[in-house]
């Protein structure tokens, strides 16, 4: 096809410049969004009220805090049962929440985490 | 405004409205497409008519577009397509200039197609009041890479042979 052959010719150095610079930028953006994760909302609970909601994306650094007989470790990427003074410790070996709609509860002390996506923070729909 | 202005615009103005329509009917067809992603056909007319009547030539078919969205999709839709519009109308007159000797119009419409999903994504920003959705550019910039190549490559293939009907001067 005459069409086709026209095409390499005519591209100039300036459009491999554009082209390198769309493909850095949106790796970049690719990379530093994967390590921040979800904009993930902690929420922890005991009797079934809400005593803390902690915006995990928004800590500094690990934060434990104590919760009724449970002691709970609060990461940027996920929410850790360290201790429990309940018999079974099954909280403690669920290991780690790190995903939105992830839950623990630990029946004995009557204690729950939540993990949720804040609110826009997911894109359900984009409409143009 | 001289009347042959006036035809040119709109004539152009209207083929912009037809291949936007032409699209929102070839989407539907194309499985696993982002949200809110476009081929931008209508595209190739603002970049041709920036290129032959500058800055203010591609506005108008800026604005008759934004103004159709506006009547027919809502104030939403009107400003997010004026706002993408306004800005790969910029990237275009700013790289039009060096046309032919550090771009072709390959690059120039990879550069308008980012620009254009910037200005939709920031105005959908502004709108919902969301930053949060400035993560989702990271999509439409790897599909602006794709949407602007294909434009890029029409516009590389059309430009040559319109030349020969473009006005001098419009």
């Amino acid at each position: 096809m005459k069409g086709i052959k026209e095409i390499f010719p005519s591209l100039r150095y300036g459009d491999f410049i554009i082209v390198a610079a769309v493909l850095v930028i949106s790796i970049m953006l690719f990379v530093f969004s994967f390590s921040d994760g979800e904009s993930l909302v902690a929420q922890v609970s005991l009797d079934g009220e809400a005593v803390r909601q902690v915006r995990l994306y928004e800590l500094t650094e690990k934060e434990s805090i104590r919760v009724g007989g449970c002691e709970i470790l609060l990461e940027r990427d996920g929410v850790t049962f360290l201790s429990s003074e309940c018999p079974d410790k099954l909280c403690v070996n669920r290991g780690k929440l790190k995903k939105a709609g992830d839950t623990m509860a630990c029946v004995p002390e009557r204690v729950t985490v939540t993990l949720q996506s804040e609110k826009g923070g997911k894109i359900d729909a984009v409409v143009f | 405004m001289k009347s042959k202005k006036v035809a040119f615009y709109g004539i152009l103005g209207a083929l912009s409205l037809v291949l936007s329509f032409f699209e929102s009917v070839l989407i539907p067809a194309v499985p696993f497409l982002p949200p809110g992603a476009k081929l931008g056909l209508s595209n190739l007319v603002t970049m041709y008519a920036a290129s032959v009547g500058g800055f203010f030539g591609g506005m108008y078919i800026v604005l008759i577009k934004s103004a159709f969205a506006l009547v027919t999709r809502g104030v939403t839709a009107g400003f997010m397509s004026l706002a993408g519009g306004l800005l790969s109308c910029v990237a275009v007159c700013l790289l039009i200039k060096k046309e032919g000797k550090v771009f072709s119009f390959f690059g120039i419409g990879v550069a308008s197609a980012v620009m254009h999903n910037l200005g939709q994504l920031v105005a959908s920003c502004i709108i919902t009041g969301t930053p949060a959705l400035l993560g989702y550019g990271k999509y439409l910039m790897v599909f602006a890479l794709i949407t602007g190549s294909v434009t890029g490559t029409a516009l590389l293939l059309i430009m040559p042979r319109l030349k020969a009907f473009s006005p001098d001067r419009v």
